[in-house]
């Protein structure tokens, strides 16, 4: 019983990781699409129209998502032999446990299984993927087709520098000037649409979660790092008529952190998406 | 529901883990969890992390290690790092107040100052380090001492100790992305101030681990052909099953080594991968 409860504790976990600490979160904006993922009704399946690879990344993959008990994703083709696909994962779900895929307009969608299909270009260009479902008596229900565009790069921030100094995601996160001017050069195909800074207030929370306070500002512009690691929050409250528990944070962190929120429009999927980095003072 | 807390809590300590963790396998981030129940304390005692590196900033800005306390009104302090190599601080105290009313008898019982902590680390140089906390009772005494062992590898310093690196006679990153050779001799040849300890090539298994065997140095391998695992969960109510099969399988080469002058010991990781382009379902 105890493993069960910390296994749910970890996906409850993992959504708190994601939706409110945002600390790898891509956001939405209401007026533009998000998102290339469709449901198809009739059929029950939940896929992406159109996708992004770089030709060379191993890791390149997207998820289909079937919301009838039985249905697999019996095969995946590509078009060209340039490009090498394959199903990687399955995951099934029974009983009461689903998994979830998120549609435009911040719908979700509850599917009984989700496959991966890992692609990997080997040279510049668009292609196509057919994927095949079938249902529990091995007949074909449908086929669907993703558009694959390969580019040099499939990630949308080419460099982040800060005090002329660059931003690495596994070297460099820590800087020793206060203040400085910010950089962000997008890759060819994304568009940059606007940079936000992050800072704790000295109460950071919004509804009990943890949350920075944003300014805008343009690019290549100077901009100041947080000094403070103190902040409070109440990030736990559960009135029920049986149980209750409430709680207070108090966090002090080893370097204030300031985050930098790079909103882009994705030219080629014609979607707009956030991705937030993580800059800490050491001073 | 105290301990469903506690779960949560440690759960999103977990994902974190988790997600650090597959997101790159060189980060080696690792920790145990120890359980005092006498005295009320649950905590990591081992934490393994990289060197020079801030991140997972809902924690403080470390590696972490959590700490739950059981008895009301204790809190962590005094903490101590051995080495002032190893930076040290408690970044994160939560405080809970919990009411549960007992449904037959409608009795309400209200429990207060239940706390939970994070501390965290950076380390400034490789190596092994002890951190020593506290438990302390509300009146101000000491209820217990309690030490964490904290191992800090390299892995960040971007400092190469690698001359060269050859598979089936090539450079290894020759290979890159992947290669179709599938087995060759390994070379390894360090800069002159390190001294190679131990070669390891790892691939994964059934359950989706990486499993190390240790080789001598320019030695035949052979790489990953496939990757296939699965693990599933049953909650009673329902249950899940992931299975994979990679187009890449991985196949790891850990190189532990010693630092000639200072005695350093590190690890160095790289990667290689093959194609499997044949479905196995």
């Amino acid at each position: 019983m105890k493993q069960i409860k910390k296994i749910a504790a970890a996906f409850l976990a993992l959504i708190i990781a994601f939706g409110y600490f945002n600390a790898f979160a891509i956001e939405s904006q209401a007026a533009s699409k998000t998102t290339t993922y469709v449901l198809d009704t009739k059929k029950g399946v939940c896929y992406p129209t159109k996708v992004r690879a770089g030709i060379r990344e191993l890791s390149n993959s997207c998820s289909i998502y079937l919301v009838n008990e039985g249905d697999y994703v019996a095969s995946v083709k590509s078009n060209s032999s340039n490009l090498l696909t394959k199903i990687t994962g399955k995951a099934v779900y029974t009983g009461n446990e689903y998994t979830y895929v998120r549609l435009e307009g911040d719908k979700e969608q509850k599917c009984r299984s989700r496959s991966t299909i890992t692609y990997h270009a080997k040279k510049k260009g668009t292609y196509t993927l057919t994927v095949t479902i079938k249902n529990a008596k091995k007949k074909t229900t449908c086929k669907k087709n993703i558009r694959v565009y390969a580019e040099e790069y499939a990630t949308p921030v080419k460099t982040l520098k800060y005090a002329g100094k660059l931003y690495n995601s596994i070297g460099t996160n820590l800087f020793t000037k206060k203040s400085g001017k910010l950089q962000v050069v997008m890759n060819k195909g994304f568009k940059l649409q606007k940079i936000e800074v992050g800072k704790y207030a000295e109460k950071a929370y919004k509804e009990h979660n943890p949350e920075p306070v944003y300014v805008k500002v343009k690019n290549k512009t100077n901009i100041s790092l947080a000094e403070s690691t103190k902040y409070k929050a109440n990030s736990y409250s559960s009135p029920g008529e049986y149980y209750s528990y409430e709680s207070e944070v108090n966090y002090d962190y080893l370097y204030p952190v300031t985050y930098v929120k790079v909103t882009y429009k994705d030219m080629k999927l014609g979607i707009v998406r956030s991705i937030e980095y993580e800059l800490y003072y050491k001073n | 529901m105290k301990k469903y807390i506690k779960t949560s809590i440690q759960g999103i300590f977990l994902a974190a883990l988790a997600f650090l963790f597959s997101m790159n396998m060189e980060m080696q981030v690792n920790a145990k969890t120890l359980e005092d129940s006498q005295n009320g304390v649950e905590y990591n005692d081992y934490v393994e992390m990289g060197v020079g590196y801030a991140y997972n900033s809902s924690y403080g800005g470390g590696t972490t290690s959590y700490i739950y306390l059981d008895m009301d009104g204790d809190r962590v302090g005094n903490i101590k790092s051995s080495s002032s190599n190893l930076l040290v601080k408690k970044t994160r105290e939560s405080c809970f107040n919990i009411t549960t009313k007992d449904w037959e008898t409608n009795q309400k019982t209200t429990k207060e100052n239940y706390r939970s902590a994070y501390l965290s680390f950076f380390a400034k140089k490789a190596g092994e380090y002890k951190v020593t906390f506290d438990v302390i009772k509300e009146d101000g005494n000491v209820r217990c001492t309690k030490t964490i062992t904290v191992k800090a590898v390299g892995s960040h310093t971007n400092i190469s100790p690698i001359k060269s690196i050859k598979y089936a006679g090539k450079d290894l990153y020759s290979y890159y992305p992947y290669t179709t050779k599938t087995s060759g001799k390994l070379k390894v040849v360090l800069k002159k101030q390190y001294k190679l300890q131990s070669i390891e090539v790892g691939k994964i298994n059934k359950s989706g681990k990486a499993e190390f065997k240790k080789l001598k140095n320019n030695k035949k391998i052979s790489l990953a052909k496939k990757a296939i695992y699965t693990h599933g969960y049953n909650y009673g109510s329902g249950g899940s099953e992931y299975t994979y099969d990679e187009l890449f399988p991985v196949t790891y080469i850990r190189i532990t080594y010693v630092n000639k002058k200072t005695k350093e010991k590190d690890i160095w990781t790289t990667s290689i991968y093959t194609l499997n382009k044949k479905q196995s379902w």
